[in-house]
Parts: structure tokens; sequence; C-alpha cells
């Protein structure tokens, strides 16, 4: 009799959520995450145009200088959302026990490792031909490289453990406690001598007006793409959940 | 390299990554969707098997 209810319960309750949480059947696709898909992609093609096209070439580095948009967009996503979005989820979960913030936790922090190797390997491409060097032991890039360690770790941490709230509760403490790394980046151009230009500076960063439209719509474009790309991630990841409680119904019955 | 040898590589590296983990993303999409047509394929077995009251 009991067996019968669980079954039924699981015939009631999963298929529609599960068909519904899917996005691509019985109409549970979103309208407005395909409009923020779509709306990335053509801010990045905009930007992309701005970046390549139209901002004037810088007088003394030449052209090299365009990786600079999406170089600065890729460090502001990593260091402003991303791992900012970690911390938070990462609270929020230690204070509500709810597993979807460590959901959201991880999927953001994934995007943040994705947006530190973009800022990590722009960096140093740009770097040769001005520095005369692919890598200096500089405090912005050394604390950035710790930053990546650090999150890749908390990623290979959540792999090694169980899903479930001791998984939650580690990671969470692991995200806060990476976190504290973010202030030291941003600051560290501040507090110890280096090579690293200032990009966001009280007196402006001495950019061209041009040149700092083009540096809000890469960074706007990015940060579109990364609410996106959290998004569809944060729902598949909802999705295997319940895909795993359903499953884990029906084989008990 | 010339300086617009290193901006092609520092962008291709740039749309590479993004390309890469968008392409994660709908292998991860599709091994879910092969998961739920599984489990809905199981469901639709038992609701057959178990006579509704």
């Amino acid at each position: 009799m009991a067996e019968e209810q669980t079954l039924k319960r699981a015939f009631a309750e999963a298929p529609p959520s599960v068909i519904e949480r899917r996005g691509g059947r019985g109409g549970g696709r979103s309208l407005w995450v395909d409009a923020l898909g779509a709306s990335s992609i053509l801010a990045i093609l905009f930007a992309l145009y701005l970046a390549l096209i139209w901002a004037p070439t810088e007088a003394v580095m030449g052209d090299i200088q365009r990786l600079f948009y999406f170089h600065v967009a890729a460090a502001w996503l990593a260091l402003g959302p991303s791992f900012g979005v970690v911390a938070a989820c990462s609270v929020l979960y230690l204070w509500k026990k709810d597993l979807r913030f460590d959901r959201i936790a991880s999927a953001s922090a994934e995007l943040g490792v994705m947006f530190t190797t973009i800022t990590l390997v722009t960096g140093p491409i740009w770097a040769r031909p001005i520095w005369g060097a692919y890598w200096t032991w500089d405090p912005r890039l050394t604390t950035t490289l710790v930053l990546w360690f650090i999150f890749v770790a908390y990623l290979m941490l959540r792999s090694a453990v169980d899903a479930g709230h001791k998984r939650a509760r580690l990671s969470a403490v692991f995200g806060i406690v990476g976190w504290i790394d973010v202030p030291i980046v941003f600051m560290s151009i501040r507090w110890w001598r280096t090579i690293h230009p200032t990009v966001i500076a009280s007196e402006g960063g001495g950019l061209a007006p041009d040149m700092r439209l083009t540096l809000f719509v890469a960074i706007g474009a990015f940060t579109l793409l990364y609410a996106y790309l959290l998004v569809v991630r944060v729902r598949q990841e909802d999705l295997a959940t319940r895909l795993d409680r359903v499953r884990h119904q029906l084989y008990l019955r | 390299m010339s300086n617009l040898g290193f901006l092609a590589v520092g962008y291709g590296f740039i749309w590479l990554v993004l390309g890469g983990y968008v392409f994660s993303l709908a292998r991860r999409q599709s091994g879910l969707n092969r998961q739920v047509d599984r489990l809905e394929r199981e469901l639709e077995l038992d609701r057959e098997a178990v006579p509704e009251r």
C-alpha cells in the first residue's frame, strides 16, 4: 500500500515538473532566458565592433591595446559578480540551509574561474609586446593567480565530495574564505609597488571618452553573458537535482 | 610576432574559452535530456503496470 502510494506520488509529481524544468518541451521554455541570451550575443557583437573598429588606436601601444576592453571586462566579471555571488550565496546557504544557494554559488564559481582564466591569459598576451615579458611576479598578477588557484580548488573540492549538505557547508566556508582574496587583488596596485596600470581610479583612469565608452559596452556585454550563462547553469543543476530526487523516490518503492 | 598577431591570439583565446564553455553546457543539457527521456519511459512503463484505483 505504502509502495503504491510512493509510486503514485512519483507519477503525479515527477513528469510535469521534469518536463517543465528541461526548458525545451511542454511549454516550459522561458522567453526571458532566450531574450537574455540573444541580447548578450548582440551586445557582444556590438562591443566587438567598438573595440576592434570604432575605438581609436592607442598612440603608444598600438593595436594590441584593443585587447584591453575584454581583458578588463573579464577581470571585472570575475572579481565583481562571479566571486561576489559565490560569497553572497555561501553566506545565504549557511544562514538558510537552502541547497539552491549552494547550486548558484557553484555555478558562479565555475564562471568566475572561466573569466579569471581569460584575464590571466589575455594579460600576458598584451604584456609581451608592451613590457617585453609574458609574466612578472607583480602583486596584481600574483594575487589574481592565487585567486584562480583558490577557486579551482573550490571546484575540485566539490567534485571530490558527495552532493548534499556536507558538501554545501564545506563549499560555503571555502567560498567565503576564498573571496577574501578579491579585495586584495583589487587593492594590490594601491598597496604595493606595481607596473600594472590602474583602470578604475578616482581621477577617471586617463581613458579617452571613446575608449571609456567601448570599455563600458564590453563590460555590459560580458555582464549580460554572465547572467545568461549563470541562469542556464543553475537551471541545469536544478534539473539534475530534481532528476536524482525522482529516481531516488522510484527506486525506493 | 606583430602587434596584430598578439591581438588575434588574444581574441582567439577569449572566443575559444567561451565557445568551449557553451559547448560543455550544451553537452550537459543533452545528457540531462537523455536522462529525462529515460525516466519518462520508466514512469510510463510503471504507469501501465500499476492500475489506477
